[in-house]
């Protein structure tokens, strides 16, 4: 799915576009002091010098940190004329403030997911609320030590590092979950059983299938809310959607995308954006559905 | 790559490792031990050679100057044989450290060094690296866990215990429980139990 269809990660994820400007010598100098400094902190004073690999990783935590691109030679020109340390500073505060902001996250999906079950959901908000407590945002910021196996409907992209990534996670899980719990739980997990009859063990996102069921029935004119689609309704889909071009196929996924948000109260403009951009993923598999006059695989029943 | 690790350093720090080592001839005069500007940097220079070797980075002006400090006043070190012996044990400190899993802070690892240099291996370099390796190595990965005597092990422990003890609350608080799920609904038909019975 394109990743820029949904909404901006989470305020200031370090991802943010900088104005770039060539290193000086005198930011070199600065940079290696801080450098310095920080793996001097990283041993606790103990010792000068450490292995490489952890070498490249506190450079790579303070570029995190800083908001550098590592593997760029230039940098973002707001860092060549400011104190680097004190810069290091104020920025690892704003991180320690989104490690909070992630508890909170953590502990509203939590409070929202509904209890379906799934092993890897379940492994994976275990393992995630344990962040805060194994993140050393002090010196490997850009590392995340926790394991993460539940998929997204639409993955977060892999540019982002650290806490920006469990936060960005941690919202789209949210976005998930509040979606799944305007349904009954009966009717999501019939649903699921009949995507994949192993799902609570098998690696598979909860909300794509029944996301996909309510935008089938939306599409009709349906209420969403049973989730499952009988024979005859999909066969209602497919002479709805069969004579239509490529271009007025998608309109109707997307006018069944602001229907059904409508109907179930779905007002939040970053959960809409989730469902439209999950809607537009279904188009290819409607065409190759609807060219072997069977779109049982798309919508289940 | 911003900072290229693992080509030769920066020259600013060559320059303050050299200019560091320089400063130390007043304290090695004591000893009739003198370091020139070409000693300074052939030091250097083998400080580079064995942090490459060993695959590690330091900066600013590294242990060159502490083991410089802490050997003078052995007595098998003569002027001539001064500088290779510390570009020798440069190399050895960095070997070690990592052998030792960085569990030996610099200015206890060149105490060490220099007790066995002067006690056991009477000035032997090939002696002095065998009995770190033999002796300190082995030590170091089997020496048990050393509990703090304030207990303050205990306390982080207790720490971790309390936050699993509240997420695990959380958890539970909101249902989050797949056991429960699979009671309520999840037993396979064709056995009639939960697959958790498995």
């Amino acid at each position: 799915m394109a990743e820029d269809t949904l909404p901006a990660p989470l305020e200031g994820a370090h991802g943010t576009r900088d104005i770039v400007s060539p290193r000086s010598a005198d930011f070199d100098e600065r940079f290696l002091r801080l450098i310095e400094r920080r793996t001097a902190i990283y041993t606790m004073g103990d010792s000068t010098s450490v292995p490489a690999h952890v070498a490249l990783d506190l450079l790579r935590s303070i570029c995190f940190v800083l908001g550098i691109d590592p593997e760029r030679s230039d940098v973002p020109e707001r860092l060549l004329s400011v104190d680097l340390e004190d810069e290091f500073r104020r920025r690892l505060a704003d991180i320690e403030r989104k490690v909070k902001l992630s508890g909170e996250l953590w502990r509203a999906v939590v409070a929202t997911m509904p209890a379906i079950p799934s092993i890897a959901l379940q492994d994976t908000l275990k393992s995630i609320g344990d962040f805060p407590r194994l993140y050393d945002f002090r010196s490997m910021a850009h590392e995340i030590p926790v394991s993460w196996d539940y998929p997204l409907c639409h993955p977060v992209p892999e540019t982002l590092l650290g806490v920006d990534y469990i936060n960005e996670y941690l919202r789209r899980l949210l976005i998930e979950a509040d979606f799944l719990r305007r349904f009954e739980r009966d009717a999501c997990v019939r649903v699921l059983e009949r995507t994949g009859p192993d799902f609570v063990e098998l690696l598979l996102n909860l909300y794509e299938p029944v996301a996909t069921n309510a935008l089938g029935r939306s599409l009709i004119g349906l209420d969403p809310a049973p989730l499952l689609i009988a024979d005859e309704e999909r066969a209602v889909i497919a002479s709805l959607l069969g004579p239509l071009s490529a271009v007025a196929r998608e309109r109707a996924l997307r006018e069944a995308v602001g229907r059904a948000c409508e109907v179930l109260g779905v007002a939040d403009e970053a959960a809409r954006d989730y469902l439209d951009a999950l809607a537009l993923e279904l188009l290819p598999r409607v065409d190759v559905g609807l060219a072997h006059g069977d779109l049982s695989g798309v919508f289940v029943g | 790559m911003l900072i290229p690790f693992g080509q030769d350093a920066p020259g600013l720090q060559l320059r303050a490792a050299v200019h560091e080592l320089e400063a130390c001839n007043e304290a090695l005069g004591r000893y009739g031990l003198a370091l020139s500007a070409e000693d300074a940097r052939a030091i250097v220079v083998g400080r580079a050679e064995a942090l490459r070797a060993t695959d590690r980075v330091e900066f600013g002006g590294g242990v060159a100057k502490d083991l410089v400090l802490a050997f003078a006043g052995s007595p098998y070190l003569s002027q001539a044989a001064f500088v290779p012996t510390v570009i020798e044990l440069q190399e050895l400190f960095y070997d070690f450290k990592n052998e030792s899993l960085e569990q030996i802070p610099d200015d206890e690892l060149i105490a060490k060094m220099r007790a066995l240099f002067d006690d056991v291996a009477h000035g032997d370099l090939g002696y002095l690296e065998e009995a770190l390796f033999e002796g300190l190595g082995r030590a170091v990965r089997e020496e048990p866990l050393q509990l703090p005597v304030d207990g303050q092990l205990e306390e982080e422990k207790l720490d971790d215990v309390d936050g699993a003890i509240a997420n695990a609350y959380t958890l539970a608080a909101n249902r989050y429980d797949v056991s429960k799920w699979v009671d309520e609904t999840y037993a396979p038909p064709w056995e009639g139990s939960s697959w958790l019975d498995e």
